[in-house]
């Protein structure tokens, strides 16, 4: 346990950078580490909830048998589960956007989209490469936690308590909203089962972030 | 208060660096950045068009927020009639973000069709498929690619299959059957199409429909129908099918399937039996004095009698080696001599040569094809035969229209044009006002002036199309690499197993599409085209159609990491080093187009187009456009030539009755398969496109085989069962819809689904691929007989 809420902001950053990086393109070069055993073993989070633990569960015994396979072939596997689940060709099996989840029309560049492009501005950041692709995308979200917990990290300033508060309300009304659908379409679909923990592990990561966060407020 | 949550890390604060995580995997930099200062307006209005492949090209006020199309709006057009737009138009602002998307670079990792795909590079897909051109180019030349493209893509490759010398398909095969006869006559080089544009409708007083479903395939034309109708035209419309169209018309004739040719066979001989023909206008501007040796069949020449041309003839009509018999002379005489009055019948003795003229063959021919016959033949009961004759002879001027998708996709769609043609020529409703023959839709014929060129060094040439596409599937052709732009696999070709083996053959196949359609998955390389609302130019194309000029602005950057079809051209030109051929961006194309001395095009440049909203009307004459009005012909006699040499040997140089090539019950297949498989195009797709657009699918949700009760229920279906559709060459499986709008014995699917929309299969693992010999001598080469086609239907 640490006690320096300093280092759980950079450990947060961290985190949800490298799992938004894990899920916006397919698992290559310096995420490979992501396919080893090891990795998960030694994830520096514990099993504080119910998906946290499935995730890093489903996420051991995945890359348990990927270590078996070699590292290309490890990588082909993840990627061609990677493909048909976000990238297509066609409707991906699991859409990696929120919109497509949330909104009547399951319309990709939603309101959704635009929440959270609207949420960076406020940090004074956007996405590169704007409007070709949105910003709901389960990896931009994840990197905006990331983004705004970098901010945290810096010397406590006064804006510090509402940074939290804006944090819990978009896990809540972004992350969490549609996470749960998305973990089960990852899941359904998945013939690996890599994304399907991996989303798992986002899931519990969030409600455990989330009541991080709290207990900071409260603190 | 509980236990901290704190307790679940586990190890220190960079413990994800200490497990060998490089650091870019712990940042955001790959993703988020500083906000851009100067980024775009809020809103932004765009002018562009819909890509013209349904004939509408309907021009687009696009509004754009925060970087989304938003809303489409008509755009103002000066000639406000056309300031209109579809559902289609309107559900592009969900159809661009379509989840259906194609988002990158793709390679295929399984078989052919299997659909398994990896994402790879740009760089990666363009260096794969230039350094297989550039093998094959080498190797075996540059006809050994083969580039086809959909006629929904607005830009496809117009600068490589030149620069590589491959062949381009270009669509052969298609919306040419009936051109193929009309044309032999006049001359004409327009895939059938009309030449009287149809705002011309309103001066016409009958106007016959055959197969043309104008109301639902051009509804931005609808207007004229109704225009015509309220002027007090008679609209007569010949289908197999309780068409909208039909449903609008004065009169609905329930034609047979497939015998379109028979009825205006019968026309001819009822004008012909009761002297509703033109005798002055066929004397003056057809082949009809022209004489036919009884030997030979072919039409009397000069060369004929050994004799040179006359100077005299030569100097005043350099297209009369054509010869008649002159009433004056009592002698023949060049059919253009000045004072020579053919006679428009009889036998005649020419230097012992036995000569008839071309109306004695025809009139003599017409005994076979009296309107009894016909009945037997169509189905028509004999007195509509026979009203619809004296009506389109007598109630002139009347329009004769041919659907591009009806009466055209069958075996003897050629018999069923040159029939028209003749009907037209006794009637004298060629070059007339109010008259026209052909295909009416699009304004294919229209005021267009002659635009400039993008000029590539003369050493560069496209190589010659061995054979139709659809060829290449079963006999030996060069090709080796097949590059589809749109979703030509699916839609050029009918019996798509076939089809299928053939790319199977190939050494490599790319697609380049924006979504994600059916011959995506037979492809090895599947490049992300944007669609045309996407650009990285400010500018992507123009059209001209109905009197004005077009421009294709950029309205939204491409999504994901698709690109242009122009930038993708430049690239691929890049890796193959052919780059510095190509204009640098859509600017200098555009510009270059525009460079023309044609006076219609004054004033109109690329900087006016974009003061005037995007659209500029044509300095051109306001009234319907009308060709032929001075009745001079590109054909060899500068008339209309009734007589179609060509056809001597398959004894069609008049028309003579054939029935359907598969589609009849003469058929050795129908027995086994006695159901006419028919297609029919809706106001909801324009051919594949469309079939993914979510709005439109509200109302169109998934395909149906559509049948007669009577069918159905002698095949134990009920409404909505799942059925399976087959013959020979394949089958398909969807669920069946029950209609009294067809006739039994024919069953109708709306085509342009793509396979993942279909329970299984695809609607061209049935259609009919079978090219008719014949049509190998004709202008266009074999029509692919899509609706000339036979299967079963039973519960799946």
């Amino acid at each position: 346990m640490t006690d320096s809420w300093q280092e759980v902001w950079r450990l947060r950053a961290k985190l949800y950078s490298f799992l938004g990086n894990c899920l916006l393109e397919p698992i290559q070069g310096s995420s490979v580490v992501a396919l080893s055993a090891k990795f998960w073993e030694e994830f520096p989070l514990g099993p504080g909830n119910e998906h946290l633990q499935n995730g890093l569960e489903q996420l051991r015994q995945c890359t348990t048998k990927l270590d078996t396979l070699g590292e290309e072939e490890a990588i082909h596997q993840v990627m061609l589960e990677y493909t048909p689940l976000f990238l297509g060709p066609g409707r991906p099996q699991a859409p990696p956007w929120e919109s497509v989840y949330r909104t009547s029309q399951n319309m990709l560049f939603g309101a959704p989209t635009f929440e959270v492009r609207e949420a960076l501005s406020h940090y004074g950041l956007e996405i590169r490469g704007k409007n070709k692709q949105p910003e709901d995308h389960i990896g931009l979200e994840l990197m905006f936690l990331a983004a705004v917990s970098e901010r945290l990290s810096e010397p406590v300033s006064e804006k510090h308590a509402s940074y939290v508060r804006e944090q819990i309300r978009f896990i809540d009304e972004h992350l969490l909203a549609w996470v749960p659908d998305l973990c089960r379409d990852a899941q359904n679909h998945g013939n690996v089962g890599f994304y399907g923990g991996l989303i798992e592990l986002v899931w519990g990561i969030l409600l455990w972030d989330k009541e991080l966060l709290q207990e900071y407020l409260e603190k | 208060m509980n236990a901290s949550v704190r307790q679940y890390i586990k190890i220190g604060i960079d413990s994800l660096g200490t497990f060998g995580v490089s650091v870019d995997i712990l940042s955001t930099k790959k993703w988020l950045r500083t906000m851009d200062t100067h980024s775009d307006s809020p809103e932004k209005i765009a002018y562009t068009y819909h890509p013209p492949d349904c004939g509408g090209c309907c021009s687009h006020k696009c509004t754009v927020r925060e970087g989304r199309l938003v809303m489409i709006e008509p755009n103002e057009w000066a000639d406000n009639r056309y300031s209109l737009i579809c559902l289609k138009g309107l559900s592009e602002v969900e159809h661009v973000y379509s989840p259906d998307r194609l988002q990158t670079p793709l390679k295929r990792v399984g078989k052919r069709g299997e659909g398994e795909f990896l994402p790879i590079s740009w760089d990666e897909a363009m260096t794969t498929i230039a350094d297989t051109l550039k093998r094959l180019k080498n190797v075996y030349g540059g006809q050994s690619i083969l580039f086809n493209s959909s006629f929904g893509v607005d830009h496809a490759m117009e600068f490589l299959p030149t620069l590589l010398g491959a062949q381009v398909g270009g669509g052969s095969g298609i919306d040419i059957g009936c051109a193929n006869g009309l044309e032999e006559t006049t001359g004409d080089a327009n895939y059938g199409a009309m030449y009287n544009e149809i705002t011309d409708w309103v001066n016409a007083k009958t106007i016959i429909l055959i197969g043309v479903n104008i109301l639902e395939t051009t509804m931005t034309d609808a207007q004229f129908f109704f225009e015509a109708k309220d002027a007090g035209a008679k609209i007569i419309s010949v289908d197999p099918a309780y068409s909208t169209t039909v449903a609008k018309s004065d009169e609905w004739i329930r034609i047979k399937p497939g015998t379109d040719g028979a009825l205006l066979l019968a026309m001819i001989s009822l004008v012909l039996e009761n002297n509703w023909y033109q005798e002055d206008y066929l004397r003056e501007n057809s082949s009809a004095p022209f004489l036919v040796r009884l030997d030979r069949r072919t039409l009397l020449r000069f060369a004929d009698l050994g004799d040179e041309m006359p100077t005299e003839t030569t100097e005043e009509a350099p297209k009369s080696e054509f010869l008649v018999w002159d009433k004056g002379s009592n002698s023949v005489q060049p059919h253009r001599k000045m004072g020579v009055l053919p006679q428009l019948e009889g036998e005649f003795e020419v230097q012992g040569i036995k000569v008839k003229t071309v109306f004695t063959l025809l009139k003599e021919n017409q005994r076979l094809y009296s309107p009894s016959w016909a009945t037997r033949i169509t189905e028509i009961p004999e007195q509509s035969i026979r009203d619809l004759a004296e009506h389109y002879a007598t109630e002139g001027p009347g329009v004769l229209g041919l659907g591009w998708g009806g009466p055209d996709k069958w075996g003897n769609a050629d018999i069923t044009g040159h029939a028209a043609a003749i009907l037209a020529s006794l009637t004298g409703n060629i070059g007339r006002k109010g008259g026209g023959v052909g295909c009416p839709l699009r304004h294919y014929v229209t005021w267009k002036p002659i635009l400039g060129v993008w000029k590539l060094p003369s050493e560069f040439k496209k190589a010659k199309l061995e054979m139709p596409p659809t060829d290449m599937r079963y006999k030996p052709n060069s090709v080796r690499a097949l590059i589809n732009h749109g979703n030509s696999i699916q839609q050029h070709f009918a019996n798509l197993p076939k089809t299928i083996k053939w790319l199977n053959q190939l050494e490599l196949v790319v697609t380049i599409a924006p979504y994600d359609n059916t011959s995506v998955e037979y492809s090895d390389i599947v490049l992300p085209a944007c669609t045309s609302y996407e650009s990285e130019y400010e500018f992507n194309n123009l059209q001209i159609t109905r009197g004005h000029v077009l421009l294709q602005q950029k309205v939204l950057d491409p999504l994901y990491q698709s690109k242009s079809d122009f930038r993708i051209e430049k690239e691929l030109a890049a890796k193959l080093g052919l780059e510095q051929y190509l204009p640098r961006s859509r600017e200098e194309y555009l510009k270059a187009l525009l460079d023309s001395p044609d006076p219609m095009l004054k004033g109109i440049t690329l900087e006016t187009l974009q003061d005037h909203q995007g659209i500029m009307q044509l300095n051109a004459p306001q009234e319907p456009y009308i060709g032929h009005l001075d009745q001079v012909y590109d054909t060899l006699s500068g008339k209309l030539e009734l007589y179609q040499e060509k056809m001597i040997e398959f004894n069609q140089a008049l028309p003579n009755y054939e029935g359907p090539s598969e589609a009849t019950a003469k058929s050795a297949l129908a027995k086994k398969y006695p159901l006419q498989f028919s297609q029919a195009h809706t106001k909801n797709r324009v051919h594949s496109q469309f079939a993914n657009s979510r709005w439109i699918n509200e109302l169109d949700p998934e395909p149906k085989l559509e049948m007669n009760p009577q069918d159905a229920r002698s095949r134990g279906l009920r409404e909505d069962d799942l059925v399976k559709v087959f013959n020979d060459r394949g089958s398909y499986k969807v669920r069946c819809k029950f209609t009294e709008s067809l006739r039994p014995g024919v069953v109708r699917q709306y085509p342009g689904w793509w396979s993942k929309h279909m329970v299984d299969g695809n609607i061209q693992n049935v259609t009919n691929d079978r090219p008719h010999p014949r049509h190998y001598q004709r202008r266009y080469g074999p029509v692919i007989p899509y609706n000339d086609t036979l299967v079963e239907v039973k519960k799946a």
